[in-house]
């Protein structure tokens, strides 16, 4: 469709005065969801014609004021409004000398000038102190809602490396190793996921106990019937899979318990789980 | 006395309070769909002159454009929760359904009757001075500006709410035609409205 032929073609006019056809309509509205020029040309002539409209308009009889807002909002406002647009008629039929009748008027004018200033400072302390909580509890809800998008952020970023982790597992060339507990330790556990091409190596805790303050796993790997360290194991991150070093052959795994940032040779008397590949 | 004047001045003051703030259209929507009393005092204030007098260009008569214009009024407040902003801007929403209600009125027995007798009764020149004034304003002004055959049919299809098929008949000319003469008159409308 062209679309610059389209917008000249009378279709905007025709949509917009209400002279379309039912089918017209349809095309024109599923048009403006696809091509925002159509709209920017559709509000152009929207707001001309509303500004001849306003240009010209021609003020309805005071009277339909009062009556239309009864007939539409259905509220009492307009009815005393109303009344009291009738009182001053009433006061003609009054035989009362012209002269009272006038400092009556006065004396009510002032009566209401005075009323009036003191209703609307009462009605300004009013405003400025709802209008002072409405600020503040907007303040709140900015600040809850920034806490929620942090917080859905960090979620997103967690979820993504669980996911990221289990994609690894997955992987069919992911070879699995048990590490069952060792005698001093029967009910730990752990699993090494053992990437056969890039031999990267991911631990998984089934069950370790939690380690004392100031201590912390290591995860080894027997090269060449020596421990070499394989990374240590970072509790606090409550990570179902953790990544550790990188392994070029190994012929078992096994985790010891040591002082925190690890040891140079693994504490043969501390060791928690072990298994041969 | 003294409490009437209390009540009335709170009420003035609210009218005031409501009228005197200005809204954008989207807080004004907002509001009337809240059913705000005081988004209803600034929108008659706004715009009734505006819909009088396109009521007043379609019906031409002054009584019965106040009746139309209080169904305009009920009815944008009751409806006013089917308004669609995507589909166009509140007051060309307005300003339908105050077309519609006047060409409805226009259409109605009673107002063909009364208005039948009426310009029997009234003098000649009443009646002249009344049609002369609308046609001097709003979107009338701009239609007089076409080519006589494009504005009897913008007379027909948009002042009167003939649909083409009708046109087509009273002007007793193509259905094909009526629609490419009403594009064509459209056309040129927006250039005179530019």
């Amino acid at each position: 469709m062209n679309i610059q032929e389209y917008i000249q073609s009378g279709i905007i006019e025709s949509y917009v005065l209400g002279l379309a056809s039912e089918e017209e309509r349809l095309e024109f509205e599923s048009v403006c969801a696809t091509y925002p020029e159509v709209v920017k040309a559709r509000e152009a002539f929207e707001l001309s014609l509303e500004h001849i409209a306003m240009s010209d308009a021609v003020t309805p009889p005071a009277y339909l004021k009062d009556k239309i807002r009864n007939a539409a909002t259905g509220e009492r406002n307009g009815e005393y409004m109303a009344s009291y647009s009738y009182t001053e008629n009433e006061y003609e039929d009054e035989d009362q000398p012209l002269i009272i009748r006038k400092l009556f008027s006065l004396r009510s004018a002032a009566a209401a000038a005075i009323i009036l200033l003191g209703a609307s400072t009462l009605l300004n302390f009013y405003f400025y102190k709802e209008n002072k909580k409405l600020v503040k509890a907007f303040n709140d809800l900015s600040i809850q809602q920034n806490q929620l998008v942090n917080n859905n952020q960090s979620m997103q970023a967690k979820l993504q490396d669980y996911e990221a982790n289990f994609e690894h597992i997955r992987n069919p060339r992911m070879k699995a190793v048990k590490l069952p507990g060792v005698s001093a330790n029967p009910s730990s556990m752990c699993t090494v996921y053992w990437d056969t091409q890039t031999k990267d190596v991911y631990l998984m805790v089934n069950n370790l106990p939690k380690p004392a303050p100031g201590m912390q796993y290591q995860l080894w790997a027997m090269v060449d019937g020596k421990p070499v360290d394989a990374g240590m194991l970072d509790m606090d991150k409550d990570n179902m899979v953790v990544k550790m070093k990188n392994i070029p052959s190994a012929t078992a795994f096994a985790v010891t318990l040591e002082k925190k940032g690890g040891s140079p040779t693994p504490d043969m008397n501390a060791m928690f789980v072990m298994g041969t590949i | 006395m003294l409490r009437r004047s209390f009540f009335v001045n709170i009420v003035s003051l609210s009218t005031l309070l409501s009228i005197k703030q200005t809204y954008t259209e989207a807080e004004l929507i907002t509001l009337l769909k809240q059913r705000n009393n005081g988004s209803y005092n600034y929108l008659y204030e706004h715009y009734s002159g505006a819909l009088y007098s396109i009521i007043l260009q379609i019906v031409q008569n002054e009584s019965a454009a106040g009746d139309v214009l209080q169904e305009v009024f009920v009815n944008i407040w009751k409806k006013i929760e089917s308004y669609d902003e995507t589909k166009g801007r509140l007051f060309t929403w307005m300003l339908n359904i105050a077309r519609n209600a006047a060409i409805d009125m226009v259409r109605s027995k009673t107002y063909r009757n009364s208005h039948r007798s009426e310009s029997l009764d009234s003098s000649a020149d009443n009646l002249q001075s009344i049609q002369l004034e609308v046609d001097n304003i709003g979107l009338r002004k701009i239609v007089d500006k076409l080519k006589p055959e494009q504005r009897s049919l913008i007379e027909l299809a948009y002042f009167k709410g003939y649909t083409h098929e009708e046109i087509a008949e009273i002007e007793s000319i193509p259905l094909g035609t009526v629609k490419t003469r009403i594009r064509a008159a459209l056309q040129q409308l927006r250039t005179f409205l530019k």
